[in-house]
């Protein structure tokens, strides 16, 4: 039997470092990292998160933390996030469904209910040093 | 007759999936962007100890420059050919030795 914890999320815009675009896409050079974060479940023991590709149709990342957020590193192309929360149930782990920042009734952008993601571009090299 | 060596140095591209650099360069005064003239500069070396990428523009092959202040640019390229935004600065190249020296004379008291 599955757990019915609902996971909510959260964009933290305090170390935001995209920029916004009005369809609530987050653009970031690929390779840096942003924080993922959501709201803590009663009982949940550690949640697990994915980053997903929606045109490649892979998870592109997986990880678990007991914190309530996670530091994603941007992969190139869309980054989908998403959290379900775990608990141990008779000795056995159980995590509800997997939560997606797409979904608005879920997700959150500076406090209002949006769907979201991540775009990652190719990072620019860093300034020119000329020696002549 | 000796050239100097004129390098340029640059942090590389956070990115993971760059797989090289492009090097635009137009005369100082001119546009710079994607359809200026450039060099691929492969999968350049880091230096270990500055952990920046370093090119020796004057040793590049195919570099059409004489004299004169450039504009230059460099981008990262990843695997799907994708490049990222141009990192800039202005590079005076002289490529040109000074006259020698005259005659020598040499003076026998």
């Amino acid at each position: 039997m599955k757990n019915t914890l609902i996971a909510l999320l959260a964009f933290a815009f305090t170390i935001a470092i995209g920029d916004h675009v009005p369809w609530e896409t987050f653009w970031y050079a690929s390779g840096t990292q942003f924080p993922f974060a959501w709201d803590s479940v009663d009982g949940a023991t550690k949640y697990k998160w994915e980053n997903y590709s929606p045109v490649k149709k892979v998870v592109m990342a997986r990880g678990e933390t007991q914190q309530n957020q996670a530091i994603v590193t941007v992969l190139t192309g869309h980054n989908v996030l998403s959290v379900c929360a775990c608990a141990d149930i008779e000795g056995e782990e159980q995590c509800s469904e997997l939560s997606f920042s797409t979904d608005e009734t879920v997700a959150t952008v500076d406090t209002q209910a949006k769907g979201w993601w991540v775009f990652g571009v190719i990072g620019a090299p860093g300034p020119i040093e000329p020696n002549t | 007759m000796l050239i100097k060596e004129v390098t340029i140095k640059f942090p590389p591209s956070a990115s993971p999936d760059v797989v090289g650099y492009k090097l635009y360069y137009v005369p100082q005064g001119q546009t710079l962007d994607y359809n200026s003239p450039f060099i691929d500069l492969g999968d350049p070396a880091i230096d270990a100890a500055s952990g920046k990428v370093e090119v020796a523009i004057n040793e590049l092959p195919n570099f059409q420059a004489a004299d004169n202040v450039f504009s230059i640019g460099v981008t990262a390229v990843d695997d799907a050919g994708n490049e990222s935004e141009m990192s800039t600065a202005d590079v005076t190249l002289d490529f040109t030795a000074p006259d020698a020296p005259g005659p020598l004379e040499i003076v026998v008291n």
